[in-house]
């Protein structure tokens, strides 16, 4: 008998009580107090329940299209309820459902799967969940008062800007807009955990498959997301302010919008995508009881799309008359992108070939997952072929194509993987019987639904029209697919019904009862809020199948961090390479700040909306204190206690400084992040002058006053000594000389700021005329904006400096604040050198 | 400034993907600049703007990313059968089967990076420019 059998094949003994102190300080509050605990396994499940709540919100949007289109000439939904309710459902399914649930995964499940206790930043986690629970439901409901978006989910100029409307463009705007914000905390938080938090010995080449997915994935995000925040942030201000971006009356160009978006879009199908297939990558070893196939291979793969993804965004844009040669290297990309993708698909083959298949639900809603998937791949390489999509642009082609890559690359491994994890949640099964039943309903549903698009696309029926007239031979496939949406959804109904009563009924989950080899199956069911009982050394990507003792010895506290003797929440943090134990953080307990700043930044952006601004300002106001409230007790340091032995002899220091703390990790993952949104901005600066004749266009002179922009830059390259100096003060325990430097560098910002406002007024640019000025304006307002955050962090962590203890080496915050200010000082400077210098050499 | 090219740097993984993606953007605008400004017309060695421009950088990039798997493979090759140290216990072995994996995924992720960046390329010899 193998290890892997073995393991497969024995349930451990249920563990021992927790030691005392180990329990209270992982002890969740009770009654509503719940609502502030901020641990991973908490605020995962109810982001993951949050996130199936959109998935039925956004499904029933989709019955509501199917009904329309079931027959020639329904007037079930008027014209502009039906453009509301399919741009509803396309951003509902998109950003209130894709995107965060498989963020929600990767919380709940990383670090279970890593042997670490919780994610680094909790308080994090949960404001992001907040902000997108009310953030989310308030942009939602606009559906309600048909006051929703109605030009797409892509909301494309001038649709979306011209004749969209009041409120339904801003409410996707603003309401979205701000949960993509929230997304990118849940990037810093996801990618320092996968960095910086992992089991003793889970070097790189060990890390579970999964981790190296949402590594990737959440780095796309990084990257995708910011052009598309700042594309939010340049409509917003054409409708609110109206400074033209995308007005070609004005010197704009609508297409700039569509690369913004599509920057975005087309890695957001992988962003999607990829998680997924690290979940089938996770999932299916367990059931052909085998290792994965190739695991240097898929990470590879993994990777290699992540990059590639990046070169394709194009493809959405065949049709707008771009230049020949250009749509062809979208279309050669869009054709490479199938190797990394065939790779995975022949390592998953490969994995079920080595092994003996265990035909339960996960493994069925996986060959659902191959079989679906491999089809709209397919699809995607005839519309990457750029002649045969300008025939099936715009079509029920593309409708069916899209639902197959994303149905069947994600919702299919996501009902694999609830199936699979959920008794972690709940410590019960959920019905194989009612398991098989949803199964077959949705994916003879689905393909019922979705298959006949490809013939109507290819008859010629375009996307987005509220109804047909019968005799195009279109009747009887819309009828199919009406019809197939319906047992598509009866099958929905079925596993909610299982997903929902097992909670009660399910029969008791045995410890890993699938036979797993991976960590987060090592504990008790279901899984403890500490985590693992204690943190094993891990050798290899299956530690339970490598030593099928592993559960005991964790439960026997043989592994570090068995206790905590005085009482904190802690993780190890280790090294990124060799994971190499280095020091414990120490983790924040439950608070309510994180809830209640997640609804007053929500409701802000809502009030928002409506161009309330008045009403805005309580709950913004509320927010940023809370911020500011919150941001003032971090760098807790227990009095007394520097280190401590966390087992095996091995004593580790609650605090680091520099590269190696998790703190600096994060910022630098933030401002890379950041750079991506500068990156978008200087796209649309330089996009706009190719589509001008002359730059500065339009017959508008800029006068900038050389004089003024010396000054302004040379007190900005000034500013970044103070900064240092105080950060290297801080490192030597002298809290009152970091202070006065901090204090200096913010006045010489303040200072450098005013001399470039003034450079602007003097500037004879109107912004609300033409493109070029509010391109210029934005181009030094956007990083004066990330100076003035820089000096609220500078006074902020000047003032935290001057009240505390002297002596101690806080250097966190100091450090952090150091990393932005250079940052933005070297935005601000790269602006104004393209803003003065551009117009010459053009 | 730490070494990109450590044995130990993550960044090994993806030098070449980073490579491919400076090549897409040097390519991607330069047509798009050329087409919008009407720069056909310009020839560099007796070469249109645009051809020269993608025939170089293609060049260029093939030739590092076929340096850099050099260097992956002269890492992989002395520890290619470090494979079953992954379980090992012993730090000396560990660390062999991961630099083993961290010069194999550098090495495959710089054949793909080849394949796409030639591939990208390709049409410049067969498609009209504007």
């Amino acid at each position: 008998m193998t290890n892997i059998d073995q393991a497969r094949t024995t349930t451990p003994p249920p563990p021992g009580p927790l030691p005392h102190n180990l329990a209270t300080a992982w002890a969740k509050p009770k009654g509503w107090r719940q609502l502030t605990e901020v641990n991973n396994t908490f605020i995962g499940a109810m982001y993951v329940g949050t996130g199936l709540l959109f998935l039925v919100l956004g499904g029933v949007l989709a019955l509501l299209i199917r009904w329309q289109l079931a027959v020639p000439g329904n007037d079930l939904l008027t014209p502009e309820q039906y453009n509301q309710v399919f741009t509803m459902h396309g951003t509902t399914m998109m950003f209130l459902f894709a995107v965060p649930i498989v963020e929600a995964t990767s919380v709940y499940l990383m670090p279970l799967q890593l042997g670490a206790r919780d994610l680094p930043f909790p308080r994090m986690s949960a404001y992001g969940f907040w902000c997108y629970l009310f953030g989310g439901l308030m942009a939602y409901s606009s559906i309600f008062w048909w006051i929703a978006p109605n030009s797409g989910w892509f909301v494309y100029p001038p649709l979306s800007t011209d004749y969209a409307g009041d409120y339904k463009t801003d409410f996707w705007l603003l309401g979205i807009g701000f949960i993509e914000i929230a997304a990118i905390a849940q990037v810093v938080e996801v990618v320092v955990g996968i960095m910086k938090t992992r089991a003793v010995g889970m070097s790189l080449d060990r890390l579970p498959i999964y981790s190296w997915y949402v590594l990737v994935t959440v780095l796309m995000i990084g990257f995708g997301f910011p052009p598309l925040i700042l594309g939010d942030i340049l409509m917003e201000v054409e409708r609110a302010a109206g400074w033209p971006f995308f007005d070609p009356t004005r010197g704009g160009d609508p297409l700039l919008w569509q690369h913004l978006f599509w920057f975005f879009g087309h890695p957001e199908v992988y962003i999607i995508f990829l998680p997924a297939a690290g979940l089938v990558s996770t999932i299916l070893p367990t059931f052909v009881g085998r290792p994965l196939v190739g695991y240097t291979w898929v990470v590879l793969a993994a990777i290699a799309t992540g990059f590639l993804s990046f070169g394709l965004w194009v493809h959405h844009m065949f049709t707008t008359g771009l230049p020949h040669l250009s749509l062809s290297f979208f279309s050669a990309a869009s054709f490479a992108v199938a190797i990394p993708t065939g790779i995975q698909v022949f390592c998953w083959i490969a994995t079920i070939w080595s092994g003996k298949p265990v035909w339960k639900v996960p493994f069925l809603y996986i060959i659902g997952f191959l079989f679906t998937f491999v089809m709209g791949g397919l699809t995607g390489v005839m519309v990457a072929a750029v002649p045969f999509d300008w025939q099936a642009h715009d079509s029920y082609f593309i409708v069916a194509h899209l639902h197959y890559v994303l149905i069947g690359g994600m919702v299919f491994p996501l009902l694999a993987a609830l199936y699979y994890y959920l008794p972690l949640a709940s410590g019960r099964m959920m019905s194989e019987r009612l398991g098989k039943l949803s199964f077959w309903l949705i994916f003879l549903g689905f393909h019922a639904t979705f298959f006949p698009m490809h013939v109507t696309g290819l008859l010629g029926m375009p996307r987005r029209v509220y109804t047909y007239p019968a005799g195009f031979g279109w009747d009887g496939l819309n009828l199919a697919s009406s019809l197939g949406a319906a047992v598509l959804a009866l099958g929905f109904v079925v596993f909610f019904y299982d997903l929902i009563s097992h909670w009660w009924v399910g029969p008791k989950a045995k410890r890993n009862p699938w036979g797993a080899g991976t960590l987060e199956w090592a504990s008790s069911l279901p899984s403890p809020d500490t985590g693992v009982r204690s943190v094993p050394r891990v050798t290899g990507h299956y530690p339970i199948w490598d030593d099928p003792d592993l559960p005991g010895r964790i439960d026997r506290g043989e592994g570090l961090l068995a206790d905590s003797p005085h009482g904190f929440r802690e993780t190890i943090r280790t090294g990124t390479v060799d994971a190499r134990p280095e020091q414990i953080l120490i983790l924040p307990g439950p608070t309510a700040v994180p809830l209640v700043a997640g609804l007053a930044t929500a409701t802000a952006f809502i009030l928002a909306v409506f161009h309330l601004w008045l009403w805005a300002a309580p709950p913004a106001a509320l927010a940023v204190s809370l911020l500011l409230y919150w941001a003032w007790h971090t760098e807790f340091r227990p009095e007394g206690v520097a280190s401590r032995d966390v087992g095996d002899g091995m004593i580790l220091p609650y605090y680091a400084t520099g590269p190696r703390s998790h703190a600096w990790w994060a910022m630098v993952v933030l401002v890379v992040t950041d750079a991506s949104a500068y990156g978008g901005l200087l796209f649309s600066y330089l996009f706009i002058w190719t589509v001008s004749g002359s730059w500065p266009p339009g017959g508008l002179s800029a006068t900038f006053d050389g004089t003024l922009a010396l000054a302004g830059a040379g007190l900005l390259l000034l500013s970044v000594l103070p900064v240092r100096m105080a950060v290297s003060a801080d490192r030597r325990g002298r809290p009152l000389s970091t202070a006065l430097f901090l204090v200096l560098a913010s006045l010489l910002g303040a200072a450098a700021g005013f001399l470039l406002w003034l450079l602007l007024r003097a500037s004879n640019l109107p912004a609300a005329e033409h493109t070029y000025a509010a391109l210029v304006w934005m181009m030094l307002l956007f990083p004066l904006g990330h100076v003035a955050l820089g000096m609220v962090m500078a006074l902020f962590t000047a003032t935290k400096a001057a009240v505390r203890p002297r002596g101690l080496a806080w250097s966190h915050a100091v450090a952090n604040t150091s990393l932005w200010w250079q940052w933005s000082v070297a935005q601000l400077l790269f602006s104004l050198a393209v803003v003065l210098y551009f117009p010459t050499l053009a | 400034m730490a070494n990109l090219l450590a044995r130990d740097n993550p960044f090994t993984i993806i030098l070449a993907p980073i490579l491919w993606s400076l090549h897409f953007l040097v390519v991607y605008c330069t047509n798009a600049v050329a087409c919008a400004k009407g720069w056909g017309g310009v020839t560099v060695l007796g070469l249109g703007l645009v051809d020269f421009t993608v025939l170089a950088a293609t060049v260029v990039v093939l030739v590092l990313l076929a340096g850099l798997a050099g260097l992956a493979w002269s890492r992989f090759a002395p520890v290619k059968d470090a494979r079953d140290y992954v379980h090992e216990h012993d730090p000396e072995l560990a660390r062999q089967a991961r630099q083993r994996f961290m010069a194999l995924a550098g090495l495959l992720q710089c054949g793909l990076a080849f394949v796409a960046t030639a591939f990208v390329a390709l049409p410049v010899l067969l498609v009209p420019k504007c």
